[in-house]
């Protein structure tokens, strides 16, 4: 077994739905993708698949926190539809690679909520507030000019 | 052992949102612990907040994402900021968790579990070794909460933290929680798995609270300690003789700075009886 490659394997299984499925419904092509042997498969699909809709739920609402840093607004706006709209998101979307994972999130969350129609005018000025702050904030701290 | 010294008492791990309280009341905890990946920016605000922060309290950098357990190394650049961040505040010490966070080009954003296994510990031992060579502060390493275990470990967690320090010769930081949690999420009994921990190589310790959702507990740091966990945690003050501290963790649900003090004061209690006991024991 490679450590390597399992790790590999894990971590789109715990970042993504089509890896999650694939494992579910075609094993055999997912090992071959993931360069999986016979034991490293078998070790997987020990794994209860509760287990993993576990981890996934802590990772989204790992997401949220950390995400919910960069959304003070869009927190207090939308009250306790915070959780459900963002959880929503998350579980649709993977975590983004990089630096400043959360920083990331929050804009993207913001992209796709400052549309969202359900939304109440104030709240999705809120949203669009945050969003313009997250990129101030990516600007002030990624850009520095040289020299 | 590393990161083995003088007591540090009670803190708490600090939020944004606390800030200005603590930096108003920094008589109402002992220590405090930062998320170092929250100063990575290294803009003028996290700047002066380091500086605020340092003035006033002794710091214990926590990092996130360094993903010490990943087969594939760690990133140079993260460590490299780790360090600015350990040096602004003038760390004792810092700490990560026995987990990886990167596999395959893909950034989980959680800790995620390792197999149980000899290889893994060759992996985490490489990595500690390497960000030895660049950031000379002890390290201590953390247990994560997590739900499952890798299937077919050479190893249970006890004995696997227990090669790790030996290897490795860090000292470790045990989350009382995340043991509770664990245990209850795989029917075991909190007080047997503490058994067996290797506590003699305990540092420090982590308090919090979570909550139980579709039957499973989940250590969400969103609730206030609960008693089975301070029960726990009177059992580790007694048994490990490098305890120097002890945080109360909260990321979700924040009460007022005064409510987190309160909890770190009750763990400051627990640990000042103990070590008054064992020095008139010792005289």
């Amino acid at each position: 077994m490679s450590l390597r490659e399992m790790q590999s394997a894990l971590a789109a299984v715990f970042t993504e739905s089509d890896a999650r499925e694939r494992l579910a419904t075609n094993a055999n092509t997912f090992a071959r993708k993931y360069g999986l042997d016979a034991r490293d498969l078998q070790q997987l699909n020990a794994l209860s698949s509760a287990a993993i809709a576990t981890y996934v739920e802590t990772l989204v609402r790992k997401r949220r926190g950390e995400a919910a840093r960069y959304l003070p607004r869009t927190q207090r706006e939308l009250g306790r539809g915070f959780v459900q709209a963002f959880d929503t998101w998350a579980r649709s979307t993977t975590t983004p690679p990089g630096r400043h994972a959360a920083l990331k999130d929050a804009v993207a969350f913001c992209r796709h909520a400052r549309h969202d129609g359900t939304l109440l005018p104030k709240q999705r000025e809120a949203v669009r507030s945050d969003l313009r702050e997250a990129i101030a904030f990516v600007r002030r701290t990624w850009f520095v000019p040289r020299g | 052992m590393e990161a083995e010294g003088a007591f540090l008492g009670a803190g708490i791990s600090l939020r944004r949102r606390h800030l200005a309280d603590a930096i108003v009341h920094p008589e109402a905890v002992d220590f405090v612990e930062i998320v170092a990946d929250h100063y990575f920016a290294g803009d003028a605000r996290t700047r002066n907040e380091l500086g605020a922060i340092r003035e006033r309290f002794t710091v214990v950098p926590h990092g996130l994402d360094l993903s010490l357990g990943s087969a594939e190394g760690i990133s140079d650049r993260y460590v490299r900021r780790l360090k600015s961040v350990i040096e602004a505040v003038d760390a004792p010490y810092w700490s990560e968790h026995v987990a990886f966070t990167h596999a395959g080009g893909r950034h989980i954003g959680h800790l995620a579990p390792l197999p149980m296994t000899f290889e893994a510990l060759d992996v985490l031992a490489a990595n500690i070794e390497r960000v030895r060579k660049k950031i000379d502060r002890p390290l201590i390493l953390e247990n994560i909460a997590c739900s499952f275990d890798i299937p077919y470990g050479d190893m249970d967690e006890p004995a696997f933290l227990a090669n790790l320090v030996e290897r490795t010769n860090c000292g470790l930081l045990l989350d009382v929680a995340n043991l509770y949690y664990n245990a209850l999420n795989r029917g075991l009994d909190p007080h047997a798995v503490l058994a067996a921990f290797p506590l003699d190589a305990v540092v420090q310790c982590h308090l919090a609270g979570g909550h139980r959702a579709k039957g499973e507990w989940i250590d969400s740091h969103a609730f206030p300690v609960p008693e089975a966990v301070w029960q726990l945690f009177e059992e580790v003050v007694r048994r490990a003789p490098r305890l120097r501290a002890a945080l109360v963790e909260r990321d979700e649900n924040l009460p007022p700075y005064a409510e987190l003090a309160a909890e770190a004061a009750r763990a400051r209690a627990i640990m000042t009886s103990a070590r008054t006991i064992a020095m008139k024991r010792a005289s």
